[in-house]
């Protein structure tokens, strides 16, 4: 079970990606280095023929050797640094070292069919996602005590999260009943004339892109909220950019996550058939349908600063676009500054009520 | 000297005292066309003597059959003015006229029985006296309208001028409403101020993603048929005015009246 660590060229160092200067940076020498420069040296490093060679001895002493499966389900990894063992779900691709704290790679978690066609690196680094959790809990009354302490903030992580990307051109039609009405009067009656139509539309669209995280422990709703990400900046997937981050493989395939983003380019059709209507007082759609046909799907790693925390037994998340910095979040409410809040106000309008009736007596 | 401030003072009292008696010899049931008795006069005129003692208020009964070309309404008015009658400096009262040329007849108000006396209560003592009026049973008829005038007048006052008691309560309504409404807003402002903390939403579309806008292969708008309603038009304005007082207009002599007229 392989680990992949990139080592400074310097100082042989554990590297990080630096989201800032977009290359790898030693946290130890302070070195940066071009990628390709870094993934020359690496491979260097692994090359057989530079280290010193020894025959093996035969050997009989153990029961036989794991099978891959059963390789695959210890999930139990060795730290190249250290030696210390990375204990990792079955998603996980990229990890820290427990013990050591050094960018771990696990390579053979993004084989095949699950290697990204794309990958988006961070722009936005830590400190731009502790500032905005700052920016995020910033006038909020109801939030507990303490919540943004400095413990929390050094929480948050940025994680890579696998997603698909679908194509895809929609044609629709749809049929709407409508009414106009004109309004007159004479000495003794008023008069409404309303006038029925039928509308028909019809068109088609096409969508790039449209994305659906793959993962089932990220919440949709979160992962939707901090679209949209800038595709042009997305560059073919290097095992270097996952350096200092976590990041997951999909579990859940492009057929699973389909569904969701079709759902989305009918909506958004819909939609867009129904602002071609103009001028009517009552627009009814009688029917719509909508067929999507498919183009292809792309699997992308896309670059999100996450924080779950925990208050009285609930998982709250903040989310952040590692890319734009675009921002969500769950916060908790303290139910005592709740009550607290509901009293004050009922309390102070009432009383500014009072005297405005007072003087108004 | 002495004599001439004697027969001064002598002559201003005779014309009080003749004052006072043409006021208090004005006649309170005016039967110009004769349509009652004596006694029945008597007995009307008996009443409206308690009901001007207990309610401060003038009230006439007067039949006459050509009102000169005037409307019943006009001629009830200038005879309640030009006779001068009226208690108090507003000149209250209620004069009824019976006029059998035409068949008309009128309730004119004025002072402060013009605000006691809606249009409502007008319709309502005519409802009751237009049926003995129709069948010439005229001493019923005013013996209706002068018990009906004396429920109304014995009624309750409209609420402002009752005084303390009405506002205390009125006040303490508005502290009620206030803390329903102070309260109605702070759980608003709370609850906005919770949802605030969740910023995350589903997005049901994907307009980011779309290339190049929509492209529209049809577009018809089909006309199928037209459907006519019409309504009568509302009366332009209202006779009443609900219970908030009577509506009212002036007479000839610039007095303001109110009340009502019509035919039986």
């Amino acid at each position: 079970m392989s680990v992949l660590e990139y080592k400074c060229p310097n100082c042989g160092g554990g590297l990080a990606f630096g989201s800032e200067a977009q290359k790898m940076k030693c946290p130890y020498c302070d070195g940066e280095f071009n990628l390709s420069d870094v993934e020359v040296y690496n491979a260097s490093l692994q090359d057989d023929t530079t280290k010193d060679h020894w025959e093996k001895y035969e050997a009989d002493s153990g029961s036989g050797s794991w099978t891959q499966e059963e390789l695959d389900s210890l999930n139990v990894y060795t730290c190249p640094s250290c030696g210390g063992e990375i204990f990792a779900d079955e998603n996980t691709a990229a990890t820290f070292c427990p013990y050591c704290e050094n960018p771990a790679i696990l390579p053979g978690r993004l084989a095949d069919a699950f290697k990204p066609d794309l990958l988006i690196p961070f722009s936005q680094d830590k400190k731009a996602a502790q500032a905005a959790f700052l920016r995020l809990c910033k006038g909020k009354r109801l939030l507990p005590k303490n919540y943004t302490s400095q413990q929390r903030l050094e929480k948050i992580t940025g994680i890579y999260v696998p997603f698909w990307l679908y194509d895809g051109d929609t044609a629709g039609s749809a049929r709407y009943s409508a009414t106009r009405t004109h309004v007159w009067a004479d000495s003794k009656y008023n008069y409404t004339r309303t006038d029925h139509f039928l509308l028909i539309r019809g068109g088609s669209m096409t969508y790039q892109g449209v994305p659906v995280d793959g993962s089932k422990k990220m919440d949709d709703a979160y992962m939707e909220s901090i679209e949209p990400f800038d595709y042009s900046k997305a560059v073919p997937f290097g095992f270097a950019y996952l350096s200092g981050y976590l990041a997951d493989k999909y579990d859940m395939d492009a057929a699973q996550c389909q569904p969701r983003a079709e759902s989305r380019m009918r909506q958004t059709t819909a939609d867009a058939l129904r602002s071609t209507v103009h001028g009517y007082v009552t627009v009814l759609p009688q029917q719509t349908s909508l067929h999507v046909k498919s183009g292809k799907a792309r699997y992308v790693l896309l670059p999100v600063w996450l924080l779950n925390s925990q208050y009285k037994g609930k998982t709250y998340t903040f989310a952040m676009n590692g890319q734009t910095g675009k921002m969500v979040g769950q916060l908790p409410v303290d139910m005592g500054r709740f009550w607290l809040h509901l009293a004050g106000i009922w309390g102070s309008l009432f009383a500014a009520f009072s005297l405005l009736c007072l003087l108004l007596r | 000297m002495h004599k001439l401030y004697r027969s001064l003072l002598l002559l201003a009292l005779l014309a009080l005292l003749a004052g006072t008696a043409a006021a208090s010899a004005l006649q309170r049931v005016v039967d110009k066309d004769n349509l009652l008795t004596e006694a029945e006069e008597a007995i009307l005129s008996q009443k409206i003597q308690e009901i001007t003692q207990q309610y401060g208020v003038d009230v006439v009964l007067l039949t006459q059959y050509s009102l000169d070309g005037k409307t019943a309404e006009a001629y009830a008015d200038d005879y309640y003015d030009y006779n001068g009658y009226g208690l108090d400096e507003d000149r209250s009262g209620v004069l009824m006229l019976v006029s059998l040329e035409y068949r008309d007849w009128a309730v004119s108000t004025t002072g402060s029985c013009i605000a006691k006396i809606s249009d409502r209560d007008i319709a309502h003592l005519a409802d009751n006296f237009l049926e003995p009026l129709g069948d010439g049973e005229y001493y019923d008829a005013f013996w209706q309208f002068l018990g009906d005038l004396e429920g109304i007048l014995a009624r309750p006052e409209v609420p402002d001028a009752e005084g303390e008691p009405q506002k205390e309560s009125n006040l303490l309504l508005w502290e009620g409403i206030a803390l329903a409404a102070s309260g109605i807003i702070a759980i608003i402002v709370v609850c906005v101020m919770k949802r605030n903390l969740n910023s995350a939403r589903p997005q049901n579309t994907a307009g980011a993603y779309v290339s190049g806008g929509l492209q529209l292969t049809a577009c018809q708008d089909i006309y199928l048929h037209s459907t006519t309603t019409k309504t009568r038009r509302a009366e332009e304005s209202s006779h009443h005015s609900g219970m908030s007082g009577g509506s009212f207009h002036t007479g000839s002599s610039g007095t303001s009246h109110g009340g009502g007229s019509g035919k039986f």
